[in-house]
């Protein structure tokens, strides 16, 4: 009787041993050959060069962007954008002969999730510095463990909080909404606009607009009449302008990300709203154009250069590396590069920048960054020991819908 | 206690033993970090199986009381700079106060009624949220929530604190399934005017089954806010409470062991399409929730007790069968024998 039970108490141990030690084997050897290492391009390249490549132990990084979930428009394009100028680097010989590895992970759009991938990446891939995510709460998430592990992170988030406090190691690639909320007032100044309306999305995003427009808007003699916000999903937010059509407001922003914004365009020509629109970058990209076709004209829009990389001045000092990530990318994925894609191809050059001028040693990278300038897509960075995200409102421009298409104004 | 050991000895043993060696079978930060959120999630849906299985009820607001925790603690200690152990004990406390105020409000309602109304109550939480901006952040969130610092604040210890806490919450609800109150609730269960008739107080058990519950994923969420170090409003919507009822399903909702087995065999499913999405590029993101989804509809078909019960009873006949089987060999073994004498 004695030896039965003990075999009833085998069997369930022993299955359960084996599924936990399958689980355990079957986890190293995906995550191994899902990476994109550099010796394999590099093979292409001049025989001794590639060898030497070859010989030397690849600098590994880990990436985590949203490539599924709600913020997957920006998390795919930012790993396209990576994964296309890492081959570059590693083409050109990588980090002093070193290849830079990337290892990438998916955070589902989840707070959870990044957190999860993260410490992955630390204790399974010894990752030395870390891209990414794309979304504010994953980020934040991240950037609390990475700061207690001292592991450099550079962010494709917009949320400000990701390097304001600033910390050790943590930077960010994005304009903020500090940036467009600046831009915005400077041309209503040259215009001469001090009355505006605000409809803000509730959600993170918006928000921030919302504080940062009441933060500066003394600063640059604008009076806010009316401030009204929507929900993301709503489908009409016609109660909200109707309000708004009753005061003296001269000039209506939206600060949202699509199709919400495109939603208050149209609803506003049919509601004949009567002032200009000016939408945040947030919104700025074709799927608004395709969102609300005729009803566009005329709306304005801040937003990077990227957007309008044709009509970008030659004398700018961004021309030449905008023409360089445009024409690449468009070789590679037959598509317009956004501004997602562009924060990331950002991220992969600083951080590329940052280990070189460290001579390939990463645990000097939350110094070296510091003290790097460099010239990218999303703007002119310059970080600094109190700025972490290194941009200035001077980055971003102005546009207007025209014909159904983005028109720079001067 | 007595009664815990003899009825659930066997299971329990299997439990601790699985519990304490997790973390050293898997010497990896990852797996202990997926540990705890199996941990973290087990502490609701016990809560949520005490609701469900034992009072008959169906919650659709788990998620909201794990964000009333979570916010709970965060805010005391970060805004207020209090211990993280006065945080965890307040984020009992207050979701607590909240499934009491709901559960009185809502203790006459029944069935898909009271699912409305827990469906109503996740969403006010979680708007709740992200509109008190001076207190909560608002959408954006919080950061830098101090760490629990329990013999250190490295990943193990935190995997033992917190399943620790799964193991005293498993203990409560075993202990409660075994008295006069589980024998009241199962009553409930079955029928409400049957137990009305016998002398149950049906509101008053019912009460207490979700305020109990609410209090369970309040500590859990407390326990989420210091683990993350961060908060938005973002993950304590209605996927989650769904992610919390369909674990119950799965595993039994009659059955606190289920509630467990199921909330293991959700997260090891996830991780599982995680690693096999690393090879099959196609698997990637939302197919989880497919494969939750088609789960859910499978196991309501075909096993809607669920698997833990469905499992004891497979094991009970075969039991039953050998014992039959042992029974009917003696008989034909002593009557050979006394053909033998004779």
């Amino acid at each position: 009787m004695k030896k039965r039970q003990f075999k009833q108490w085998l069997y369930p141990l022993a299955v359960a041993s084996l599924v936990l030690l399958t689980a355990c084997g079957g986890g190293a050897k995906p995550a191994a050959e899902g990476n994109s290492t550099g010796g394999g391009q590099a093979a292409g390249q001049s025989q001794p060069a590639a060898t030497e490549t070859a010989s030397k132990e690849p600098i590994k990084v880990g990436a985590i962007f949203s490539l599924t979930g709600a913020n997957s428009p920006l998390g795919v394009p930012e790993k396209q954008a990576v994964e296309l100028l890492l081959k570059e680097i590693n083409d050109a010989g990588g980090v002093d002969g070193r290849p830079v590895e990337i290892v990438f992970e998916d955070d589902k759009s989840d707070n959870t999730e990044a957190v999860k991938a993260i410490k992955k990446l630390v204790s399974k891939d010894k990752i030395v510095a870390v891209l990414g995510s794309s979304g504010s709460g994953p980020s934040l998430g991240m950037a609390e463990y990475a700061a207690s592990e001292n592991l450099p992170m550079i962010s494709m988030a917009a949320a400000d909080q990701v390097t304001n406090p600033v910390r050790a190691g943590i930077f960010k690639t994005p304009h903020t909404d500090v940036h467009g909320t600046k831009r915005i007032f400077k041309y209503l100044q040259e215009k001469g606009i001090t009355k505006i309306a605000t409809l803000n999305d509730s959600n993170p995003y918006g928000s921030g607009w919302t504080q940062q427009i009441q933060k500066y808007a003394p600063e640059y003699g604008i009076t806010i009449v009316a401030e009204e916000k929507y929900g993301t999903k709503d489908p009409s937010m016609s109660s909200q302008l109707t309000k708004i059509k009753g005061t003296d407001a001269q000039v209506l922003i939206v600060a949202g990300t699509n199709p919400g914004p495109a939603t208050i365009v149209k609803e506003a020509k049919q509601l004949n709203l009567g002032i200009p629109i000016i939408s945040s970058h947030g919104s700025a990209n074709s799927k608004f154009l395709e969102l609300v076709g005729d009803a566009g004209e005329g709306v304005l829009m801040v937003a990077g250069k990227l957007l309008v990389p044709d009509q970008v001045d030659a004398n700018d000092p961004q021309a030449a590396i905008i023409k360089k990530f445009v024409d690449g990318y468009q070789a590679a994925y037959k598509s317009e590069p956004d501004g997602f894609a562009g924060y990331g191809y950002d991220g992969l050059n600083l951080l590329v920048e940052g280990l070189k001028q460290a001579g390939g040693d990463a645990s000097k990278l939350g110094e070296v960054l510091e003290k790097v300038k460099y010239v990218g897509v999303t703007g002119e960075f310059t970080f600094s020991a109190e700025d972490h995200n290194g941009l200035t409102e001077d980055s971003m421009i102005m546009v207007e819908v025209k014909d159904g298409k983005f028109q720079l104004l001067k | 206690m007595k009664q815990v050991i003899d009825k659930w000895g066997k299971s329990f043993g299997i439990y601790l033993i699985l519990m304490i060696v997790f973390p050293f079978v898997m010497p990896d930060e990852y797996y202990r970090s997926v540990g705890i959120i199996i941990g973290l999630h087990a502490i609701v849906t016990i809560g949520l199986c005490l609701v469900m299985g034992l009072a008959g009820q169906i919650s659709l607001g788990q998620a909201a009381f794990w964000g009333i925790g979570a916010y709970t603690s965060a805010v005391l200690t970060t805004k207020y700079g209090l211990s993280p152990f006065v945080g965890l004990v307040a984020s009992a406390i207050i979701p607590g106060l909240f499934a009491f105020i709901l559960g009185r409000a809502i203790a006459g309602l029944q069935g898909y009624y009271l699912a409305m109304a827990t469906l109503a109550f996740g969403y006010i939480v979680q708007i709740g949220i992200t509109e008190w901006e001076p207190v909560t952040g608002g959408a954006n969130g919080m950061i830098s929530i101090p760490k629990v610092t329990f013999f250190g604040d490295s990943e193990l210890s935190m995997y033992y604190l917190i399943w620790g806490v799964v193991t005293c919450v498993l203990l409560f609800s075993l202990n409660l399934l075994h008295s006069r109150v589980g024998r009241a609730f199962r009553a409930i269960h079955k029928s409400e005017i049957a137990a009305t008739s016998m002398g149950i107080d049906v509101r008053k058990f019912k009460l207490n089954a979700f305020v109990v519950s609410g209090m369970f994923a309040g500590i859990s969420g407390g326990l989420y806010a210091h683990y993350m170090g961060i908060l938005d409003p973002q993950p304590f919507g209605l996927h989650e409470s769904i992610k919390f009822l369909t674990m119950v399903v799965i595993g039994g909702m009659t059955s606190i062991w289920g509630a467990l087995v199921g909330t293991v065999l959700i997260n090891f499913i996830s991780e599982g399409l995680i690693m096999m999405s690393e090879v099959i590029p196609g698997l990637q993101g939302d197919i989880d929730t497919i494969v939750f989804g088609a789960i859910l509809v499978l196991i309501v078909m075909f096993m809607p007790e669920g698997l833990v019960p469905r499992l004891r009873t497979l094991y009970e006949k075969s039991q039953a069968k050998k014992a039959k089987a042992k029974a009917a060999n003696l008989q034909s073994d002593q009557r050979v024998e006394r053909k033998a004498t004779t």
